[in-house]
């Protein structure tokens, strides 16, 4: 469970974002919608602790991110940014174990464990069969799911939860929340269609929480359980899809007419 | 990123094209070229206002008895000491142009390479005499074109002469002797065995070396400087090493601790036999009218035995020591 | 371990044997033969032993010193080009190499009265000077080190300690001039063990810190960002890797000058065949760049003997074309 409480953000004076409060469900599908430069990329980097807020906290279970340790909040949290481009070129499966930094020691090598995890990482986005091609060869779409595969890798705790949600055998990620930052921004349609899938599927069968920001109204629909609205770093509205979409908050939220708006939620 | 980091490069390569410049013009500057050109102009004019950059030029116009006539020298002359009261308009590679024509110079003694200074002063038509440095012979051949650019023939001439009865009596005084193997050698970095720069088997510092009766182990390497190293020492295996360094800088102190850092390669005989020898002492690097001096300074040390009867008295300065 | 991990060992023990065999051969090879029987004599005394002093004395030292100085701008190259994510970065971009060469120049010029290894303890200060300035700029006004401003800071920094060397130069007379030259040729003649043994203290914290480094160099090349959700501490990754790579720079400047290439060369070679991951990059890129400056050394003394040519020549002569056929391979 995320919890945010009263959380602002500022670029030296420049609000960005502005007293935003929502708590999330354990296992819940987010969507974080939004125009663009609504802060919903800030959002997400707070989320992450990739930035540290001006006020307020995010708290992850019972505490304050601030308080975990990078590599303990990496265990748990894992972020797929909008575009990768590397330095040099590695392989995916390569990529997909740099996933494992946070379980290791300062000299320590992968070991059968590891290597177990990214298997069941690349398995679970469909990447295995280009585990020993470079990154670089990728399409925009193989890339993407070799950035998940590689945070997949990243939540999977190498052994069974303590805490078991239901009775049946949980995933080894079901502890991870997985934050994508617009993850269909830089795609054509055919994989916009094949990550919204894969996105639903992780979630599904891997147990992992989603949190993922997008500006496309329809793909947070219809893959998301519950949706954040922010417009000018402000929580306009939150929860599940059917209820809070509505014709006037969508034109408010996009600035446009309510009218206008009314196809878009299909009413 | 990456236009900043080939912008980098082409720092780099700038540099590097600067140090081929100034490469050349070292290399230039030891061209063999003739001492004189007479310019056809004003030949028949005694100069009266005369500019030396040349420090081994000014000495010998003081020497020729023409130093009332000098007005002006390089930044870099010493000797004799009246010549070191006079104004300074630069030097080599750095010629005060303003200050030269300030001077209202009749005659400009200018280095061969100079061309820049050379077009300005051709512009304006000032007189001058080019040099440039090359063997012993010269040296000779250059006071007596001087002491007839300068009006001053008949002291020019005895002066030469002179010189060169100096240079025969050591020449007679150490022929037939055996020849030992001699490193000269002009520049080492401090307190270590590296950057080690010796004359080569071509200049007025070889010649020096050769016609004191010493046998120039670097004589196959016709430049006037070579940089040498631990093993080059080692194969040739001189026999005395002598260094060379401006005078002032190396105290009788500093040239003892200098001259253990030499028992870093203790197989070579001049080691063994302790022949080596640390000289602070502008005559022997300067090509002008003490150069008799010089090699005969050499000569002596080279051959102690065969000391002259009129050994210099520079030698009991602390220039010279033997442990 | 990984697939990759696994393929690539051999080529680091390949290349670590093929680094100790050519340190090894180098002294057996030189203008002036030598007698191995003679050298290995244990009847001969040493001092009275030419063909052992050469063999000891001049070439062995050369040699390890060539290996030393070649394995640290190599494996510098490696870190900085991953700390700047930039595979055209070399040790000398941030102005290491600039500012130990300003301290040579000054100490050529006017520290005639400097003790022993006072031009290598010069260039050492000269290169922390440059290195202090740069971090300073870079981690102004920045959370963390700003590898744009990091770029552009070591760029400004070259070309002003350049004009100062110009000026320490113009100041200089010939002798001083041509000697300060002939430092940056590059020189490993280092006559003895002292260079080396001085050094390496610094080399040794320098590699402790690469090793250290190899696994984070693999996430920053994912972007400093992507780098700390997966764990990493960017800003301590950054630091460490700055310094450990300048420290070695410096250190190998101080030995033998700013020899060029070495560090932009060896690393591309060495992804070429062995890939990305810079926990086999580092190594071989270690080895390789070692044997390379030997071999490298052996042509600069041999290749017109009697006369030596600077290694900076020899290294920039094969240099110069690879780097340029690289860049026409990429576009």
């Amino acid at each position: 469970m995320i919890s945010v409480e009263r959380l602002s953000f500022a670029y030296r004076t420049t609000p960005v974002l502005t007293d935003v409060s929502f708590t999330l469900a354990d296992h819940a599908r987010v969507g974080i919608l939004g125009p663009n430069g609504s802060g919903k990329t800030t959002l997400l980097k707070l989320l992450s602790g990739t930035l540290a807020p001006s006020a307020g906290r995010v708290r992850l279970g019972d505490v304050d991110i601030a308080v975990h340790t990078k590599r303990d909040l990496a265990r748990r949290l894992a972020v797929v940014p909008q575009e990768t481009r590397l330095a040099f070129d590695y392989t995916a499966l390569e990529i997909v174990l740099m996933g494992r930094y946070p379980h290791l020691g300062a000299f320590e090598i992968e070991g059968p464990d590891d290597l177990a995890a990214a298997h069941r990482a690349m398995d679970a986005t469909g990447t295995l069969d280009f585990a020993d091609r470079g990154f670089d060869t990728l399409s925009g779409g193989e890339k993407q799911r070799v950035i998940i595969a590689s945070a997949l890798a990243q939540l999977d705790q190498g052994r069974e939860p303590a805490a078991q949600r239901t009775s049946q055998r949980a995933p080894r990620t079901a502890e991870g929340v997985l934050l994508l930052d617009e993850p269909t921004a830089s795609l054509d349609l055919k994989y916009q269609i094949e990550i919204g899938a894969l996105i639903e599927r992780l979630h599904d069968e891997q147990g992992v929480s989603i949190i993922l920001s997008t500006h496309d109204l329809r793909f947070a629909a219809q893959h998301c359980s519950e949706l954040v609205l922010l417009s000018r770093g402000r929580v306009l509205a939150s929860g599940a899809p059917a209820e809070i979409l509505t014709p006037a908050r969508v034109g408010e939220l996009y600035d446009i007419d309510a009218a206008a708006a009314a196809p878009l939620v299909g009413r | 990123m990456r236009a900043v980091a080939v912008r980098s490069w082409d720092w780099r390569l700038g540099s590097w094209g600067l140090s081929c410049v100034l490469m050349l013009l070292f290399v230039l500057s030891f061209l063999q070229a003739s001492p004189q050109d007479p310019s056809p102009k004003s030949q028949d004019r005694r100069p009266v206002r005369i500019i030396s950059l040349i420090p081994a030029v000014t000495e010998m116009l003081f020497a020729i008895g023409a130093g009332p006539q000098v007005v002006g020298v390089s930044s870099y002359d010493t000797y004799p000491p009246e010549a070191t009261t006079l104004p300074k308009v630069g030097a080599l590679v750095d010629p005060d142009f303003e200050r030269i024509l300030t001077l209202k110079p009749d005659l400009v003694v200018v280095y061969g390479t100079q061309a820049d200074l050379i077009t300005r002063l051709g512009r304006v038509n000032i007189p001058m005499f080019k040099y440039q440095h090359a063997g012993l012979a010269d040296i000779t051949t250059t006071i007596r074109t001087l002491g007839a650019r300068v009006g001053r023939t008949n002291d020019a001439s005895n002066l030469a002469a002179t010189i060169e009865r100096g240079l025969e009596a050591t020449r007679r005084r150490v022929a037939g002797r055996p020849r030992p193997k001699t490193a000269l050698l002009f520049g080492r970095e401090p307190g270590s065995l590296r950057s080690l720069f010796a004359s080569g088997g071509y200049g007025f510092m070889h010649d020096m070396l050769e016609t004191a009766g010493g046998a120039d182990i670097f004589a196959d390497m016709k430049k006037q400087s070579v940089q040498t190293s631990a093993e080059m020492l080692l194969a040739r295996s001189p026999e005395v090493i002598i260094e060379v360094h401006p005078a002032g800088e190396w105290t009788p102190a500093r040239i003892a601790a200098e001259r253990k850092v030499w028992n870093g390669l203790p197989s070579l005989p001049a080691v063994k036999s302790d022949r080596i020898y640390i000289l602070a002492d502008d005559r022997l690097n300067t090509p002008g009218p003490r150069v008799a001096d010089a090699v005969r300074m050499l000569a002596d040390i080279l051959h102690p035995i065969a000391r002259s009867p009129d050994a210099l008295p520079s030698l009991h300065r602390p220039i010279a020591h033997r442990r | 371990m990984t697939a990759t991990l696994r393929r690539g060992l051999p080529a680091v023990a390949l290349t670590g044997a093929a680094a100790v065999i050519v340190i090894l051969a180098a002294p057996f090879i030189g203008s002036t033969s030598i007698s191995l029987a003679r050298v290995f004599s244990t009847t001969l005394p040493f001092s009275d032993n030419v063909d052992a002093q050469i063999f000891f004395l001049a070439r062995l030292p050369r040699a390890v010193a060539a290996a030393v100085v070649g394995g640290a701008l190599a494996a510098a190259g490696v870190i900085l080009q991953g700390l700047l994510r930039n595979p055209l970065a070399t040790p000398y971009t941030l102005g290491v190499s600039t500012g130990a060469a300003l301290g040579a120049m000054i100490a050529i010029t006017y520290g005639a009265m400097l003790p022993a290894g006072g031009v290598a303890l010069a260039s050492l200060v000269g290169a922390f000077v440059a290195v202090l300035v740069v971090y300073a700029l870079a981690s102004a006004r920045h959370r963390g080190l700003s590898t744009t401003v990091l770029l552009l800071a070591g760029v400004t920094l070259n070309a002003f300690f350049s004009a100062l060397i110009l000026f320490v130069q113009y100041l200089s007379d010939f002798a001083q001039t041509y000697r300060a030259l002939r430092w940056l040729m590059g020189d490993l003649d280092v006559a003895g063990y002292g260079p080396i043994i001085w050094a390496l203290p610094f080399m040794g914290a320098a590699f402790l810190a690469f090793a250290w480094l190899a696994r984070p160099m693999n996430l920053l090349s994912l972007g400093a960002e992507a780098a700390g959700t997966r764990g990493l501490d960017v800003v301590r990754a950054q630091r460490v890797a700055f310094f450990s790579a300048s420290l070695a720079t410096g250190a190998a400047v101080s030995i033998g000058g700013p020899i060029g290439f070495v560090g932009i060369i060896i690393p591309h070679l060495v992804r070429l065949v062995v890939g990305a991951d810079h926990r086999l990059v580092l190594p071989v890129s270690t080895f390789v760049g070692a044997a390379f400056l030997v071999a490298c050394d052996v042509v600069a003394r041999t290749v017109f003997a009697p006369m030596e040519l600077p290694v900076g020549i020899v290294t920039a002569l094969i240099g110069g074309p690879f780097f340029l056929w690289l860049l026409l391979r990429k576009t």
